[in-house]
């Protein structure tokens, strides 16, 4: 309802004069400009029309999507690079029938799987003692070390990291100064599950921190007062509760894991390509629309079955049930 | 004694390999950076400066940081806008379809990155928008839009709305109430995830990788580029310089919110 004119009133004169600030003014010629835009009776559609922005944004990648999909239903002219008119399932078999894509999706998912288990196994007491510790100074340093790498973007970090693990890096240096032999930890599938697991530690331990400080610190006092062991009370106590956060945490580290590029370009050496790396290659590089259009629908079906499947594992599971979404 | 100190000691033994892993890389490249030999190594031959000195000849470095910047400052205002308004709008009005709309928003983070490149590869060729900068802006806002979003709904959610309700029973019309009442109260979150979106739009690979050309090199494009081959000191001090600019977005972040309430923040 729009403010109300005060009724005119025979008053005597203020004592004090009262300015008409100039802010109020301008609001003034603000609101008017507004209502004359946004009448009060099309007020319901307002919050539709401030979610605009968002929904075009996303409307943008989904539109996208959709032209990708349209592409890998018609096969590609080796000679101009063209795509033919006719619609065909042509590309989907040459999906299947290449054993390779097969090979490299399900190295980029195994993979993905065993960075999401590392980051957690490797997040988790990380973000406990940040969580637990009394002393904000320690907590500060804790949160400043996530935030640093977090901040210096996958290539930097993946160059930093054949610094460290390459031929003339830190380790083998290291194991030669002992007289042992060099190890191969770069430009393999080794290297990119170090690099992978580092990069994504930071994510871990920021959405496991809220999870473990929901949980009071009385309930572990408790059950260690009934007498029992540390580690007991860690895994019949802490773990359960914190299960959420470390569900969430699998998830999304697992489809950032999974989708990356960069790393997998930089410390595979072209040994390690993930799913990703396969279709700049043969989208761009190849030029092959059709069969990269293939394989862009059949990796964002294989994220949505996998990502599904996840989702609806933690609510059906023991977890979900009690504590809900 | 040793026995009750155990937990607590082993959890700090724990927490201090973790550290170390998350942080050796990025001094062994400082070490590297300020090395005499013309390979990156370890351990690094002599001290010298010659790399930064180097990397201020570099003119294509200096091109793809000055479009970098452009990327990314309209990558953080499209996000930044677009993610606040659907943030509080989420957060107070009760409107219907909700679930589906906040699924629908979610979208950039289920579809892969590299699928998401190649659509709007596709987008941007038939609109002719192939070498704009200001539209791959667009394309890293519309990519990194969840963060963009959780980032302020954390903030929004804390809104009171009894706020807003007092400061219409005085008066003020809705424009207004947004303007002096709901936008201040969120302003550290807008701005913690403001920076936080800068500095992921700066380093942002994938979505730049499919859609950069020569005109449009963005720096993290140029690194890798540079990179495949011998990898020279250089890299590791731009690398340096990386993180210096990142070292004081923590601190302007520190100075905003406090690291906790950025930790909050980043979450979403």
């Amino acid at each position: 309802m729009p403010p109300s004119r005060p009724a005119e009133i025979a008053l005597p004169p203020p004592a004090v004069r009262f300015p008409y600030a100039p802010h109020w003014r301008a609001f003034d010629l603000v609101n008017a400009a507004a209502e004359r835009l946004l009448p009060a009776r099309l007020a319901p559609a307002v919050p539709l029309v401030l979610l605009l922005p968002a929904l075009l944004l996303v409307t943008l990648l989904t539109v996208g999507l959709l032209l990708v999909a349209e592409q890998s239903f018609h096969s590609v002219d080796p000679a101009t690079f063209l795509l033919h008119r006719d619609y065909t399932w042509r590309n989907y078999r040459v999906l299947l029938a290449r054993p390779q894509y097969l090979e490299f999706g399900g190295r980029a998912l195994l993979a993905a799987v065993v960075v999401a288990g590392l980051c957690l196994l490797l997040g988790f007491p990380y973000a406990f003692l940040l969580v637990r510790t009394r002393s904000a100074a320690l907590r500060k340093a804790l949160i400043c070390c996530i935030f640093v790498p977090f901040l210096i973007g996958p290539v930097v970090r993946a160059f930093a990291w054949i610094v460290v693990l390459g031929r003339t890096g830190l380790v083998n240096a290291a194991l030669r100064a002992l007289g042992l032999a060099p190890v191969e930890l770069v430009y393999n599938l080794t290297g990119v599950l170090i690099g992978l697991t580092q990069l994504l530690l930071p994510i871990t331990i920021l959405i496991l921190v809220p999870a473990i400080t929901a949980i009071r610190r009385e309930v572990e006092d408790a059950a260690a007062s009934l007498g029992a062991h540390w580690l007991r009370v860690a895994w019949t106590v802490t773990l359960p509760l914190a299960a959420p956060g470390l569900g969430n945490g699998f998830v999304i580290v697992w489809t950032l894991a999974f989708s990356d590029m960069a790393i997998p370009a930089i410390l595979g050496g072209g040994r390690a390509d993930f799913i990703t790396n396969i279709i700049q290659r043969t989208y761009v590089e190849a030029g092959d629309r059709g069969v990269g259009g293939a394989l862009c629908v059949a990796t964002t079906l294989v994220t949505l079955a996998i990502i599904g499947a996840l989702f609806l594992a933690r609510r059906l599971g023991p977890a979900g049930r009690r504590s809900g979404p | 004694m040793i026995d009750r100190h155990l937990p607590r000691l082993l959890l700090l033994g724990a927490v201090a390999l973790v550290t170390l892993y998350l942080v050796l890389p990025s001094v062994l490249m400082a070490a590297s950076s300020f090395s005499s030999g013309s390979l990156i190594g370890f351990p690094p031959e002599g001290f010298s400066l010659r790399w930064y000195v180097h990397l201020l000849g570099q003119r294509r470095l200096g091109a793809a940081f000055v479009n970098t910047l452009c990327v990314a400052s309209v990558a953080t205002v499209a996000s930044t806008v677009a993610g606040t308004l659907a943030a509080l709008v989420l957060a107070r009005h009760r409107m219907p379809f909700r679930a589906p709309l906040e699924l629908y928003l979610l979208l950039p983070l289920i579809i892969p990155v590299a699928v998401e490149a190649v659509g709007l590869l596709n987008i941007f060729g038939l609109a002719g928008l192939l070498g704009a900068r200001w539209a791959i802006g667009v394309a890293v806002a519309a990519v990194n839009l969840p963060f963009g979003i959780g980032t302020v709904s954390a903030a929004a959610s804390r809104l009171d709305p009894a706020l807003d309700d007092a400061a219409a029973s005085c008066g003020a019309a809705p424009v207004e109430r947004f303007c002096t009442v709901t936008l201040p109260a969120v302003m550290p979150g807008v701005l913690a995830g403001a920076l936080l979106m800068f500095i992921t739009s700066f380093n942002e690979f994938v979505i730049c990788s499919f859609l950069v050309d020569v005109r449009t090199m963005t720096l993290a494009v140029e690194l890798y580029n540079e990179g495949r081959g011998a990898q020279s000191p250089a890299i590791a001090a731009v690398a340096v310089l990386y993180t210096l600019v990142s070292l004081a977005v923590i601190y302007l972040a520190d100075r905003l919110v406090g690291l906790e309430g950025l930790m909050r923040t980043a979450r979403g």
